[in-house]
């Protein structure tokens, strides 16, 4: 690929950015690697290849260059489902740069000795570069405004109350967990009972979000039937009347 | 921005002849005085368009019942200074393709910040949760409950799953990208497609105007589906074709491997599109034949041969039931359209939502809508009158304008009660077509009294009313905007009831599938990570909403290997577009539930036992007391 440097940046782009994009250490930090890896190099291989013996000029280029790494990448996941391993990271980090490369070998093979292409350079001016800069600003700030949670004062609140029974070795037990997604800070009162043991009462106070979970334990039985066990919330202001109630059957374990 | 040789076109090139090979060999004209871009200011319009659009969903996920007039003036706010100066003379060819960038990609991201950071388009939850499963199994073709077809046509999430497995992003992150990806692709490609074409660059921007009116633009087909990928690569082929003919033909072999490339993607990606582009292909050839009388170069019937063999191959050796998949609602369409028009069944209203509770469509939305399908019926005429002298020996330029004419057929189909949604589909690749011939129209040149400005600001607000009342058209008025899926409260996130459920199956419950109402199945596959099923077939529906228990239900879940049974009073848990959010005090139709027996009668089946509750959302396990 010597005087080709459009296709030697491509070639040795794609396999830095494969290795960047491998060890970065946040989503968004090997975003930036993994984008042109897979959104550009293996098109622009592809176009370089395929139109090796004249220029099509760059828009062109650009645009078959997203549409066919797009390509590659639809194709790319049906082979790497029937190779060793599957579709995993290091697959796609092995294929986009050996499809790159293949693709930079050929285009610098098929290309005319003279035939290196010139990378766009933009001509932007300072206003403009001000206007585009505050554009993108400002797109910025939608989507932060898309992400933030807001608060919403007519949305209904509710309680979650739920049930999970559990077998270990030495017995079984039931976890019971109460979520609050209410909108203010709540307080509840809890009744659990297991088998045919005394109910048990909690009281508590959640904010919103705010989850509480219990164990209950059971003993081993001596027939190996389930214990059932039972919760019933209410809210502390009406201790009375339930709220919400669950309940489950913890298998039997014979002693 | 530098247009490089491509600036060929910056002229008002209407009156050039049609190009006979690439751009890249055109001279670039003298630059005239005034021929300064304005796509920096537009960009920086762009941004506070998409501002005003985030802002009025921020009100609305507020609860606040923001006045849609301050989404749709952010939504005017990015499209008609782009439109305004798509209709000038003086924008060159690369300040154009600029503006059809941003066009693209800023109606793209109205989408985005209405929805992020999570999917809630029915589609999206079916589409993430495969993503999901390839990423968590490293292997395609993993079943998934709801859309049994999908994961036969895994393009888009094999796509998606090398960004989520490279990065570490989420299905929703990686999913945007993809297909923000594929947006680009689509409105530049179809810029090039109609450049090629006319000949002219300013043509071609208007095509892509008008194109972004099309029913599905801003959500439907925004969304994360196989189709949002696939169709735009059809697009890339059709630029291609068209690239390729006007190519010499020494040249045009070099076209084969991206159109051969495409072709195999859209196969492994969509049903539809990819019969769509059999189609194409296939009519082209056969428009070469007719008007040529040739089968030779640069008839493209190889192509049609191969795109036909590689979905044959496709759907017979990997997604064999998309027959049954595809022939069921088509021969309800069929039937409807039937129906419809011998008077047997009556037509559908238009403007209808499924449920009587929900809000009515404005009028004056109404109207906007349907202003927006007589400016699209009057420009036709104008178009073909234009399209016909100049292209009638051209059978791309011939199949578009066939195409365009077609896309009214489809608005009869809305009238047809099962036959709506098939003509929904078919619109969005028939507008391609009406946006080639309308394009064409010459609106922008018109000068009364020596006033340049009159026919593009008039061209302009057309534009505008067919995007709007595109949309309008497309998606229910009550849902444009955002409603809350999590909220702060004193300082901490909520989340809506069917997602509270989901995370819970997602944490709590480490195998079995569940039978739910619509949205909650869907929102069980993701973020629940469980197997669901809802519908009709088999019929959960009757099972999750009847008040007392038929003899048939429990066997019927046994059967479907069904351990859990979610039971969601809220009567919107039956609507895949509205049943995800939190209920809004004081909305009304968001706040009816069916009678509390909807739940309380699994109470009485043997074994079964309640182990979630949410006030609206019950679960049970009909293993309970195994």
């Amino acid at each position: 690929m010597r005087g080709q440097r459009d296709l030697a940046i491509a070639a040795w782009g794609s396999v830095l950015c494969a290795l960047l994009a491998l060890v970065a250490p946040w989503p968004a930090l090997s975003l930036v690697f993994a984008a042109p890896l897979a959104l550009l190099a293996p098109g622009y291989a592809i176009v370089a290849a395929t139109f090796a013996r004249r220029d099509l000029g760059w828009p062109r280029t650009a645009l078959l260059s997203l549409a066919l790494s797009l390509a590659t990448l639809v194709i790319g996941s049906f082979l790497l489902n029937y190779a060793p391993g599957g579709i995993r990271a290091i697959s796609w980090a092995i294929l986009l740069p050996l499809v790159t490369i293949a693709c930079c070998r050929a285009a610098a093979l098929r290309r005319p000795k003279s035939g290196g292409r010139a990378l766009p350079r933009p001509k932007i001016g300072r206003s403009d570069a001000v206007f585009v800069l505050g554009g993108l600003a400002l797109a910025v700030a939608a989507v932060v405004l898309a992400m933030t949670t807001l608060p919403a004062k007519n949305a209904r609140g509710f309680t979650e109350l739920w049930v999970t029974p559990q077998v270990h070795r030495a017995g079984g037990s039931a976890k019971i967990g109460v979520g609050s997604e209410e909108q203010h800070e709540t307080s509840y009162v809890l009744r659990t009972r297991v088998g045919n043991g005394t109910p048990a009462v909690r009281r508590f106070t959640l904010r919103p979000g705010e989850e509480r979970t219990i164990r209950l334990y059971t003993t081993p039985s001596g027939d190996g039937a389930p214990v059932p066990v039972k919760a019933q919330l209410a809210l502390a202001a009406r201790p009375g009347q339930v709220y919400r109630q669950v309940s489950a059957s913890i298998p039997g374990t014979p002693q | 921005m530098d247009t490089g040789s491509v600036n060929a076109m910056r002229v008002d090139s209407a009156r050039l002849p049609r190009p006979k090979t690439t751009a890249s060999t055109s001279p670039a004209p003298k630059k005239r005085r005034g021929d300064r871009s304005h796509l920096g200011p537009i960009v920086l319009a762009a941004g506070a368009g998409l501002l005003l659009c985030s802002f009025a969903n921020a009100l609305a996920r507020e609860t606040l019942a923001p006045s849609p007039l301050l989404y749709w003036a952010g939504v005017l706010v990015i499209a008609l200074p782009i439109f305004y100066r798509l209709t000038s003379r003086e924008a060159s060819f690369g300040e154009r393709l600029g503006l059809v960038c941003l066009l693209g990609l800023s109606l793209y991201m109205v989408k985005v910040v209405r929805d992020a950071p999570i999917f809630n388009f029915s589609d999206e939850l079916v589409h993430s949760f495969n993503a999901n499963q390839i990423a968590d199994h490293h292997h395609l073709f993993h079943h998934n409950s709801i859309i049994s077809i999908t994961p036969h046509y895994p393009g888009l999430e094999g796509a998606t799953s090398a960004l989520m497995s490279l990065t570490g992003l989420s299905s929703f992150w990686a999913g945007t990208i993809v297909v923000g990806a594929a947006r680009l692709s689509l409105v530049v490609a179809m810029f090039f497609l109609f450049q090629r074409l006319s000949g002219s660059a300013r043509v071609a921007g208007l095509g892509v105007a008008i194109y972004t009116g099309n029913f599905n633009f801003l959500f439907w087909g925004a969304q994360y589906s196989y189709e949002s990928l696939a169709l735009p690569l059809l697009v890339v082929i059709m630029m291609a074709l068209a690239e390729r003919e006007s190519s010499p033909r020494t040249w045009a072999r070099e076209w084969g491997l991206p159109i051969v490339l495409a072709t195999v993607a859209i196969v492994i990606t969509h049903h539809l599109t990819s019969y769509a582009l059999v189609v194409f292909i296939a009519v082209l050839a056969l428009g070469h034949w007719l008007l040529r009388k040739t089968w030779s170069w640069p008839n493209p019937w190889k192509f049609a041969v191969l795109a036909a063999a590689l979905a044959l191959a496709w759907l017979l050796l990997a997604a064999d039931s998309t027959f049954g998949y595809l022939s069921s609602p088509l021969s309800e369409a069929f039937k409807a359209v039937f129906n419809t028009a011998s008077g047997e069944a009556p037509p559908r209203g238009l403007f209808q939502s499924h449920g009587s509770a929900i809000p009515p469509t404005p009028l004056l939305a109404r109207g906007v809508a349907l202003l927006a399908v007589l400016i699209l019926t009057v420009g036709l005429p104008f178009g073909l009158r234009k399209i016909w002298p100049r292209y009638r020996s051209q059978p791309f330029a011939l199949l578009l304008t066939l195409a365009g004419i077609g896309f009214f057929g489809t608005l009869a189909l809305r009238l047809a009660p099962q036959a709506w949604e098939t003509g929904n589909r078919l619109s969005e690749f028939l507008f391609i077509g009406l946006a080639f011939v309308l394009a064409g129209v010459g609106l922008e040149k018109w000068r009364p009294k020596g006033r340049p400005w009159v026919g593009r600001a008039l061209l302009a607000g057309c534009l505008g009313v067919i995007l709007v009342g595109g949309a309008i058209s497309g998606w229910p008025w009550d849902t444009q905007l955002a409603r809350p899926v999590r909220a702060s409260a004193e300082g901490r996130t909520i989340v809506s009831p069917p997602l509270a459920m989901a995370e819970w199956a997602r944490d709590q419950v480490k195998s079995g599938r569940f039978a739910a109402p619509v949205a909650d199945a869907r929102m069980l596959l993701d973020p629940g990570n469980h197997l669901s099923l809802a519908g009709e077939s088999p019929d959960i529906v009757d099972v999750v909403e009847n008040t007392s228990l038929e003899g048939w239900e429990v066997p019927l879940l046994r059967e479907n290997n069904l351990r859990y049974v979610v039971i969601d009073r809220r009567e919107l848990a039956s609507d895949g577009i509205r049943g995800y959010f939190f209920t809004t005090e004081g909305a009304g139709f968001d706040e009816t539930l069916l009678p509390k027996s909807a739940a309380t009668k699994f109470d009485a089946v043997p074994g079964a036992e309640r182990i979630y509750d949410n006030g609206p959302i019950t679960v049970y396990d009909l293993e309970g007391k195994r």
